[in-house]
C-alpha cells in the first residue's frame, strides 16, 4: 500500500489509529503488537506471499541478535553475526540480484544453461534487510541492547511508516522508543502537519512533475529538441527529489502520530555547492548506513590514502548496486565515486574559493547528469538523451510545443524550485512564531491541502512511488 | 496565554483532520455504490469478491484501490476542485483537455503515434486498391478533430505544428488514393463563420459539421448535395455534456445544444442493428436523448454492423461505409442517396468479402477522424 492512496487515507489509517489508541498507553507492548500486526497487513496489501519472507528475515535476525548476545566473549559470537548477515544478505541477493547475475553470466559462451527466474522484487526488501542487519551489528558492537521480545523487534522492522521506502532507521535510534515513548496531542498535531505537507509534496508536486517528465520522455526520437531534453530531465529531478523526500516526510509524520521520532532523511540536497555536500543532504539514512556498516569497518580513512579510495570505491559501488540490479545503477554509483574523489583531491578547495554560484551551477549540472544514468535503465537510451541535451540528434533547439508548455507551467516550475529550497519552511517558521494569525492559517491550510490532495487522488490514477522498486 | 492558544490550535488541527479522514471513511461505506458513471460514460468498479486466488495474487487489493477511487463520496465535486486548481495555476488544461476560448473544450494531442498511423493507412491503402480491382470505387475521407479545425479557439502560442505535421504525413501516405481532406475544407468553412461545426463539450462534429462533410464527399462523386434549406433543423437537447467535458472536470461550463437535420420522409428508412437484432424507423434512437451519452442517438451508437435501407420499392445503389462515430451523424444525409452497409472495425470481427457480395456493394467510403488512425491499429482485417 502507498500513503498517497485513497484506501490508505480513508480505510487503513483510520482503522490503525482506532486500534492503536484503543490500547491504553501504559500497555506499550500491546501497542507494539498492534503496530506489528497492522504493518504486516500494510506490507501484505501489495505482496501477500512475500510477508512470509519478511517474517523469516525478522525471525533470523532476532535469533541472530540473541545468539550474538548470549555468546558474547566467546568465538561463536562472531560466527553468529556472520551467519545472520549471510542469511539476510543472501535473501536480498537472491530475490533482487539473481536474474541480473544470471543474465550477465549467460553472455559467457557455454553458460547459457542458466535460466533467469523472473521473480518479482519483494517490496521494500532493500530497506528491511538493511534495518535487520543494523540490529544484529549494533548488538554485536554493543551499540544497542539485545531485544528480548520478538514482537517488539518485529514492530521495529515492519513499522509501516518507514517499511517500504525509509528512512532506514538504525536499531540503536529506535531501541529506547520501543520500550518507552510518549504520545501527546502536540506531537500528534505536529505529526499531522508533517504528514499532510509530505502528502501535498507527493500528490500536488511530485506526481505533476512526473507527468510532465513522462510526457516529454515519450517524445519520439526524431521530434526531440535541446530545450525539451533539458526540461525533461529537470522535471524528473524535481519528481525524484519531491517524491522521495515526501515519502520520508510522511513517514516521519506518521511516526510522530504514533509516538516515534525518526531521523530526517533529506536536507534540501539541491541547494548544495558540491557533490560532497549533496551526498550529506540526500538520502541521509542510506549514506549513514553505508558509512557506519561498510566504510568505517573497512578502515575508513585511517589506513592511508590508497586504502581510503578503495573503501570509497566499495561504498559507492554498493550504493549504486543497492538502488537496482542493473548496470546503470552501478555506473551511477561509480559516477559519484569519481566526482567525490576529484572533489577530495583538489576541486573542493578550489570551489571553496570560487563564488558560491559556481558551486551551485556545477553541482546541479552534475546531479542532473547523474539522474540521466539513474532514470535510463537502457544505457544507450540514456546516451541518446544526453546527446539531445547538446544538440546531437535533435530536430531543433526548441519547438513551439516546448515554449507553450514551458510558459503554461512556469507557475508550477516556480513552486517546484521553491519547494526544493528551505525558504518556504523558514518563512513559515518565522511567521508561525511571530503571528497568531499564521498559526490559525496553518490549521486551515492543513485541511485545505488535505482536501486538495484528496481531489487529485480521486481524479488521478497516475500515482506511482518511484522508490518502491528499490 | 500563547501556550494555551497553541494547545487549542493543536486540538483543533487534530479534530478537523481526524473528522475529515473518519468522516469520508464512514461516508464511503454508507453511501450506496453506483454501477455506472454518466459523467464519465463508463462502468464503475464494484466491491470485489474476496477469493483466495485473487487475494494471493494481490489482484483483490488492486481492485479495492479502484473501488475506492470510483465510488468515493462527492467524486464529481473533487474532480471539479482538481480542475479549478489546475486552471488557477495557469495550466490552461486539465486531464489533457485544453480550455479554449468561447467555451470550447478541446482534447490535446501530445505525441501522435506515427507507427499506428502508418499501419492503419497502409491497411486502408490495400483495401482501397482491392476495391478498385473489383470495380467498386473507394473514397477515404479524413475528418479533423476539434484541435485540427477550430484552431482559433486554442490558447495563444498553442503548438499547432504537431497536428500540421501529423496531417501532412497522413495525407502523403494515401496520396495515390481518392482522398478527401475534410480538415482543410472544414477549416475554410469555419473561417467563413458558417456556423458551429464542432460541439463545445464533445469531441464530435455537430450535425452542421457532418452536413458539410457529406457535401464534400458526395460532390466528389458528382452528386449534387441537398441544400441546407432542404432540412428542418430541430433542437433535440439543450443540455448535452459530451466526452471532453467529462475529462476536463469543468462542471461549470455551459452545455451544448444538439440538433437533428430532419427532412420530409426521413422516417421512411429502416435502421437495422445486426449486433443486437434491433431495428427501428428513421435514424434516431431517441432513448439516448434521456441519457448523458446523447450523441449515441444517431443510429444507436457504436455497433459492428448496421444497415440503413429505404422502405420504398425503388432499387437504390448500396454504399459500404467503413467508419468511426464521426460518421454516425452523417448517416441521415448519406441515406438520401444510398442504401448503407455500415461497418465499424472496432466491433466487427469478420472479413468483408461475403458482406460485399451479399449486399451488392456499388461504392465504398472510409469515413474516419484522425484520432481513429492514431489510436489503435484496427484496419488489419480490411486487407484479408
Amino acid at each position: 500500500m502507498v500513503f498517497s492512496s485513497l484506501e490508505f487515507l480513508f480505510m487503513y489509517l483510520p482503522v490503525v489509529l482506532l486500534l492503536y489508541f484503543a490500547v491504553p498507553a501504559r500497555y506499550l507492548l500491546a501497542r507494539n503488537i498492534v503496530l506489528l500486526l497492522v504493518s504486516l497487513v500494510f506490507y501484505g496489501w501489495g505482496e501477500p506471499v512475500y510477508v512470509f519472507l519478511m517474517i523469516f528475515t525478522i525471525v533470523v535476525s532476532y535469533f541472530g541478535g540473541l545468539m550474538v548476545d548470549r555468546l558474547r566473549g566467546k568465538p561463536g559470537c562472531k560466527t553468529a553475526l556472520i551467519i545472520t548477515t549471510i542469511v539476510d544478505l543472501g535473501l536480498l541477493g537472491f530475490f533482487k540480484y539473481y536474474d541480473f547475475f544470471v543474465n550477465n553470466l549467460r553472455l559467457i559462451p557455454g553458460m547459457d544453461w542458466l535460466q533467469p527466474l523472473g521473480l518479482s522484487l519483494p517490496i521494500g526488501i532493500s530497506f528491511y534487510t538493511f534495518q535487520s542487519l543494523s540490529y544484529v551489528i549494533d548488538v554485536y558492537r554493543q551499540d544497542a541492547r539485545v531485544q528480548p521480545n520478538v514482537l517488539s523487534f518485529g514492530a521495529y522492522v515492519t513499522m509501516f511508516p518507514q517499511l517500504i521506502a525509509g528512512p532506514i532507521v538504525r536499531y540503536k535510534d529506535i531501541d529506547e522508543q520501543l520500550g518507552q515513548r510518549t504520545h501527546s496531542m502536540d506531537m500528534f498535531a505536529d505529526g499531522i502537519r508533517t504528514f499532510v505537507a509530505g502528502l501535498a509534496k507527493k500528490v500536488l508536486l511530485a506526481n505533476v512533475a512526473g507527468e510532465l517528465w513522462s510526457s516529454m520522455s515519450a517524445t519520439a526520437v526524431d521530434q526531440r529538441t535541446v530545450l525539451g531534453a533539458w526540461l525533461g530531465i529537470i522535471y524528473y529531478s524535481f519528481q525524484l527529489y519531491l517524491d522521495f523526500s515526501a515519502y520520508s516526510d510522511m513517514a516521519i509524520g506518521l511516526g510522530k502520530m504514533l509516538g516515534f521520532r525518526f531521523i530526517e532523511n533529506f536536507n534540501y540536497p539541491y541547494i548544495s555547492k558540491s557533490i560532497t555536500e549533496f551526498w550529506r543532504r540526500w538520502h541521509i539514512s542510506l549514506s549513514t548506513w553505508f558509512k557506519e556498516y561498510v566504510y568505517i569497518p573497512l578502515g575508513g580513512n585511517r589506513k592511508g590514502a590508497g586504502r581510503t579510495y578503495l573503501n570509497l570505491l566499495a561504498v559507492w559501488f554498493l550504493t549504486g548496486f543497492w538502488h537496482g540490479a542493473n548496470w546503470n545503477y552501478i555506473l551511477w554509483g561509480l559516477y559519484f565515486f569519481i566526482l567525490l574523489v576529484v572533489e577530495k583531491a583538489f576541486l573542493l578547495k578550489w570551489l571553496n574559493k570560487a563564488p558560491a554560484w559556481v558551486g551551485h551551477v556545477y553541482s546541479l549540472v552534475f546531479i542532473l547528469f547523474g539522474w540521466l544514468l539513474f532514470v535510463f535503465e537502457d544505457l544507450s537510451a540514456g546516451a541518446v538523451w544526453f546527446g539531445n541535451m547538446f544538440g546531437v540528434g535533435t530536430q531543433s533547439f526548441l519547438s513551439a510545443r516546448d515554449i507553450y508548455d514551458l510558459l503554461r507551467n512556469l507557475p508550477l516550475l516556480a513552486i517546484l524550485v521553491l519547494a526544493s529550497t528551505p525558504l518556504p519552511k523558514r518563512i513559515w517558521s518565522k511567521l508561525y512564531k511571530a503571528s497568531p494569525a499564521m498559526r490559525v492559517a496553518t490549521v486551515v491550510g492543513c485541511l485545505v491541502l488535505l482536501a486538495l490532495c484528496t481531489a487529485y487522488l480521486v481524479n488521478s490514477s497516475f500515482n506511482p512511488f518511484l522508490y518502491l522498486r528499490f | 496565554m500563547t501556550k494555551k492558544f497553541d494547545r487549542v490550535l493543536h486540538i483543533i488541527t487534530v479534530c478537523l483532520t481526524v473528522c475529515f479522514i473518519f468522516g469520508f471513511a464512514v461516508a464511503f461505506w454508507l453511501t450506496p455504490d453506483k454501477s455506472f458513471s454518466e459523467q464519465e460514460n463508463r462502468y464503475l468498479q464494484q466491491l470485489p469478491k474476496l477469493e483466495s486466488e485473487t487475494f494471493l495474487s494481490g489482484e483483490w487489493m488492486t481492485e479495492i484501490g479502484e473501488y475506492y477511487a470510483d465510488q468515493f463520496p462527492m467524486r464529481n465535486t473533487f474532480m471539479g476542485i482538481r480542475a479549478m486548481s489546475e486552471l488557477a495555476l495557469g495550466k490552461m488544461q486539465n486531464n489533457d483537455v485544453v480550455i479554449g476560448s468561447d467555451g470550447y473544450l478541446v482534447a490535446r494531442e501530445y505525441n501522435p503515434d506515427y507507427t499506428t498511423l502508418e499501419k492503419n493507412l497502409k491497411a486502408l491503402r490495400t483495401f482501397a486498391t482491392k476495391m478498385e480491382g473489383q470495380n467498386i470505387p473507394c473514397t477515404i475521407a479524413l475528418a479533423g478533430r476539434t484541435v485540427d479545425v477550430m484552431t482559433e479557439v486554442l490558447p495563444p502560442l498553442y503548438p499547432t505544428d504537431v497536428d500540421d505535421n501529423l496531417w501532412k504525413t497522413a495525407l502523403d501516405m494515401v496520396k495515390d488514393q481518392h482522398v478527401l481532406d475534410l480538415r482543410t475544407s472544414l477549416r475554410e468553412l469555419n473561417q467563413a463563420k458558417v456556423g458551429q461545426l464542432y460541439y463545445f463539450t464533445d469531441h464530435h462534429w455537430t450535425s452542421l459539421g457532418a452536413y458539410y462533410g457529406y457535401s464534400n464527399i458526395v460532390e466528389s462523386w458528382g452528386i449534387t448535395p441537398m441544400g441546407l434549406d432542404y432540412f428542418n433543423v430541430t433542437q433535440v437537447s439543450d443540455a448535452f455534456y459530451g466526452t471532453t467535458w467529462s475529462s476536463a472536470g469543468t462542471s461549470w461550463v455551459k452545455p451544448d445544444s444538439m440538433e437533428f437535420f430532419r427532412y420530409q420522409g426521413d422516417m421512411d428508412y429502416t435502421t437495422y442493428i445486426q449486433d443486437t437484432g434491433v431495428s427501428f424507423d428513421g435514424f434516431y434512437d431517441m432513448s439516448y436523448l434521456e441519457q448523458k451519452d446523447k450523441y449515441s442517438s444517431f443510429i444507436s451508437g457504436n455497433n459492428g454492423l448496421v444497415t440503413v435501407t429505404a422502405k420504398g420499392e425503388e432499387e437504390r445503389e448500396t454504399l459500404l461505409l467503413i467508419k468511426d462515430s464521426f460518421a454516425h451523424s452523417m448517416v441521415p444525409f448519406l441515406a438520401i442517396h444510398y442504401d448503407l452497409v455500415i461497418v465499424d472495425m472496432r466491433y466487427y470481427v469478420n472479413t468483408l468479402g461475403s458482406l460485399i457480395e451479399e449486399y451488392g456493394v456499388d461504392r465504398a467510403l472510409v469515413m474516419v477522424n484522425m484520432e481513429t488512425l492514431i489510436d489503435t491499429y484496427q484496419f488489419g482485417l480490411l486487407t484479408k
